[in-house]
């Protein structure tokens, strides 16, 4: 168990770590956006990325990219 | 097409509302678009056009991303791309347009504040649309604060060209101007994340070095690793008092020093108690389990604080689109002339504006100044200021008011005041006085909190005085023991959580909370006062009859009409712009009276009635006989012999009014109008909805007064405007309301917000109110009675330390769940 002795000013140096990395991250501005991140994940932009879909001939601007329903 | 599929078609036109605003169609109008296979109707061809650019550009996915409503656009036509083409200054451009080098080449790197935006959906809309311009380089735009990031190459797209882009789809791009407030808020936001983030690390640490000592308790623990956790956890809830807890320490300070207890007191006093009793314990004692240390209750009790404050400002901060403030209400730039005789034309950035300078405003733009008419004669728009919709005619040395419309000619003033000292920013600064007159809610459980504290701070100092009299070595741990047994925990949730819970449940229902006393304030609420124009009433003006008088039908009619107010573009031009089919010529518009011209080869005239029949042969009187009372406004057709038709426009009041006041009024609560408008129309919606006190052609000022006056008779005054005009009675009233479609700075410094305009959700909020009130008195009872019950067995030194922690934990709970019950309903 004498381990502790090792093993626990580790983790304290970690958790400092820790939180000076996450203050830095604050102070760049990577938590000014806490909200667009979730959405931009849903969505479906990939529509003319899917092979053997009709609007693969006319790209990106093709205006017929098929919604996704409910 | 036969008469039954007319009839069809018009119940669903009456019935349909514009899939791109939501706005009810005006019948009679007809546009559509085929968006995902199916027709979609429009309520006007601004919406229409968006919604042409949005799916020739292929992004009609954003109308199954979306989650809200768009934004109704405003009119864009020559003129305000002609405003936009002025930011390709490079005069202009100095103020928020840098160049960087990128790749070899440089580029341009601006600022942009986007209003319009409604959800997620509209951000990646513009991001999509944008980004796909040539000469783009990269665009973002901030969920947040709805500030975007552009990043461009101004020798192959000027700034303008993207500006009209974001325009076409519907929304404005303005530049950035970064203020205090706004890098106040900026700050606050950042440091709080900053903070909650070290509690939350450190409880987690805490908790791991915890469960062997809780274990301890039970299979026993070797004192020296006791003693080595005991230091370790010491060691993690440092920062948390010497740094996450610092605002309530802070609030305390202040509190005190105005000599007066709120809930930061306990809450800092819990926090300092619990880390000086554990601290004392640590350092002074030998360690055994005889002792408790709290240090992961310090932790984690600052840690949900922080988040659930946390939580508050977000919501807080959510609908400020804090970009608009000034900027929307006045333009950025400013024509200057030299004189009156040689017209020469400088374009000028807004803050450059010097008293006596000549401006030249043409039709459809905003005076950036406070300035005398000069040269021409033209309507003012006044809406902005006053909430009167129908314009105001101005001839030589008539006072002209930053942030009003010129709508018809052109013409030039000299300036008085600079946009920093107009009229405008007269009323920002009345708005200021009125806060600080604003009478003051002491919240619930703050008035109590301060009984509360004095008393366990009577109660630690008898016991210790007992204590040290009888067993003066008990005395301190146990004085100590009382002020953590009595650890406010559940007394200070007590209301955060339930206006958490009430926050949603009213949100879901278009009723947005964004300060503490709102829900008290509510369910206290005498007197409910309304602005008249834009929230009983839609706010603009609609056909809503139309008298036939001679050989016209009704349609025929409209459309003469609409083809003599194509030409113009005074506010009731656009009532009749759905009607357009046919050409007008040689009009000429007659300043305050009417628009004359020629349609189809016969002159016309429609304006006022004078007006119109001006040509007639008719006997006046017996032509009059012919026009009942109305109320709203009358426009009449003449066609030089005789009066054709006749139009009522009308303020519409909104549907569910009459039954919303209906609501209101059983409960007790007396419904007042307050308006600025005209006394006629005032009592007309009076009588209509049943309300017995209204007060009409009051100014800012004298509304102020109005509200002051009721409450210095002791009532509680609840306030529902939508105008910039509303602002200093807003604020001065105990509870203010902004409509969901009032300007940003009215909704800045409201207390609550009604989205969507709904105003059944206004109904719903006072009964939520009065419910969430029982909810956060049971809460307090319960914290009361368990600190009180605990009180007297700590002070006998009667309580093991587990029990304590245990008992502490378990009436937060009790807490939180009683409140969560405010979220079913």
């Amino acid at each position: 168990m004498e381990i502790l002795y090792i093993l626990i000013p580790v983790s304290l140096i970690l958790v400092a770590l820790a939180i000076a990395i996450f203050g830095w991250a604050v102070k760049s501005g990577q938590y000014d956006d806490l909200e667009g991140p979730a959405h931009s994940i849903l969505y479906d932009d990939d529509a003319d990325m899917i092979p053997g879909k009709d609007n693969a001939s006319s790209g990106k601007s093709s205006g017929n990219t098929k919604p996704k329903q409910e | 097409m036969t008469d039954a599929q007319t009839a069809q078609d018009q119940v669903q036109q009456t019935e349909a509302n514009c899939f791109h605003c939501g706005e009810r169609i005006s019948p009679g109008f007809r546009a559509e678009l085929k968006i995902h296979d199916e027709h979609r109707p429009f309520c006007c061809y601004g919406c229409l056009a968006i919604a042409e650019t949005i799916v020739t550009g292929g992004l009609d996915n954003f109308y199954s991303h979306r989650t809200e409503l768009a934004r109704k656009p405003s009119d864009f036509d020559e003129s305000q791309i002609a405003e936009l083409k002025l930011y390709d200054d490079p005069e202009l451009q100095q103020e928020f347009v840098f160049s960087e080098e990128q790749d070899g080449s440089t580029c341009q790197q601006a600022a942009l504040s986007i209003s319009g935006i409604t959800c997620a959906a509209c951000i990646w809309l513009l991001e999509q649309e944008v980004n796909r311009l040539e000469g783009v380089v990269s665009f973002s735009v901030n969920h947040t604060s709805h500030k975007a990031q552009l990043v461009w190459r101004q020798d192959q797209t000027p700034l303008s060209a993207i500006l009209i882009d974001i325009r076409k789809l519907g929304y404005q791009g303005l530049p950035y101007h970064e203020d205090q407030v706004k890098a106040q808020l900026h700050k606050e936001r950042r440091s709080a994340l900053f903070r909650i983030a070290v509690a939350g690390i450190a409880t987690m640490q805490n908790m791991m070095f915890s469960v062997p000592l809780y274990l301890g308790v039970y299979s026993g623990i070797d004192s020296d690793f006791l003693s080595l956790f005991r230091w370790v956890s010491l060691l993690m809830s440092l920062p948390v008092v010497g740094f996450a807890a610092l605002p309530f320490f802070r609030a305390a300070i202040r509190a005190l020093k105005i000599r007066q207890l709120n809930m930061d007191v306990p809450v800092s006093l819990a926090i300092l108690g619990a880390f000086a009793a554990s601290a004392y314990i640590t350092m002074f004692t030998t360690a055994s389990l005889e002792s408790d240390v709290y240090f992961d209750s310090v932790a984690m009790f600052t840690f949900f604080l922080l988040l659930g404050r946390y939580l508050e400002m977000q919501t807080r901060h959510r609908h400020l689109n804090s970009d608009a403030e000034m900027s929307e209400l006045l333009p950025a730039t400013a024509t200057r002339v030299s004189d009156i005789e040689q017209q020469e034309e400088q374009s000028i950035p807004a803050h450059k504006i010097r008293t006596d300078d000549l401006l030249l405003i043409r039709q459809g733009q905003i005076a950036p100044a406070d300035g005398v008419l000069i040269e021409g004669e033209s309507q003012f728009d006044e809406s902005a200021l006053t909430g009167e919709y129908l314009p105001v005619l101005k001839s030589v040395n008539a006072e002209i008011h930053a942030g009003t419309a010129n709508v018809e000619n052109t013409v030039i003033i000299r300036v008085t005041a600079p946009p920093k000292h107009s009229r405008v920013a007269a009323i920002v600064r009345l708005l200021d006085n009125a806060h600080a007159t604003k009478p003051r809610t002491v919240e619930l459980a703050d008035s109590l909190a301060s009984y509360f504290v004095a008393f366990v701070l009577c109660a630690a100092a008898l016991s210790g005085l007992y204590w040290s009299l009888t067993d003066p070595n008990h005395a301190f741990a146990i004085v100590l023991a009382v002020l953590v047994v009595t650890c406010p925990c559940a007394l200070s949730l007590a209301t955060p959580t339930a206006l958490t819970a009430a926050n949603t449940a009213l949100r879901r229902k278009g009723f947005l909370i964004t300060k503490a006393h709102v829900l008290e304030a509510l369910s206290e609420t005498d007197d409910l006062i309304f602005d008249k124009t834009g929230t009983l009433t839609e706010g603009k003006l609609e056909l809503y009859e139309t008298n036939i008088y001679g050989r016209y039908n009704e349609g025929q009619a409209l459309a003469i009409a609409a083809a003599l107010e194509a030409h113009s573009s005074h506010p009731i031009a656009k009532v009749f712009l759905p009607f357009q089919s046919i050409k007008a010529k040689n009009v000429r518009s007659e300043l305050g009276k009417g628009i004359c011209g020629q349609v189809n080869g016969r002159d016309y005239w429609l304006g006022t009635y004078d007006y119109a029949v001006k040509q007639s042969a008719n006997d006046e009187a017996n032509a009059k006989k012919h026009f009942t009372p109305h109320a709203g406004h009358g426009i009449y057709l003449g066609d030089g012999r005789q009066i054709l038709a006749r139009f009522l426009l009308k303020d519409k009041v909104r549907q569910d009014a009459k039954e919303v006041v209906k609501q209101l009024q059983k409960t007790g609560m007396e419904v007042h109008i307050l308006s600025g408008d005209h006394e006629f129309s005032v009592r007309h919606t009076a009588l209509e909805l049943g309300i017995k006190t209204f007060a009409a052609g009051e100014s800012p000022s004298e509304k102020l007064d109005y509200v002051k006056a009721l409450q210095a008779a002791g009532r509680n005054v609840t306030m529902v405007g939508d105008g910039i005009n509303d602002l200093p009675v807003l604020s001065g009233a105990r509870l203010s309301i902004a409509m969901g479609g009032a300007s940003d700075l009215t909704k800045l410094n409201s207390d609550a917000i009604l989205l969507n305009e709904n105003l059944s959700a206004l109904a719903t909020a006072f009964i939520t109110s009065r419910h969430g009130r029982t909810i956060i008195k049971q809460n307090i009872a319960w914290a009361l009675l368990y600190n009180l019950a605990m009180l007297p067995l700590a002070a006998v030194g009667a309580v093991p330390p587990y029990f304590a922690a245990l008992g502490m934990s378990l009436s937060s709970l009790i807490v939180v769940f009683n409140s969560l019950r405010l979220k079913k309903r």
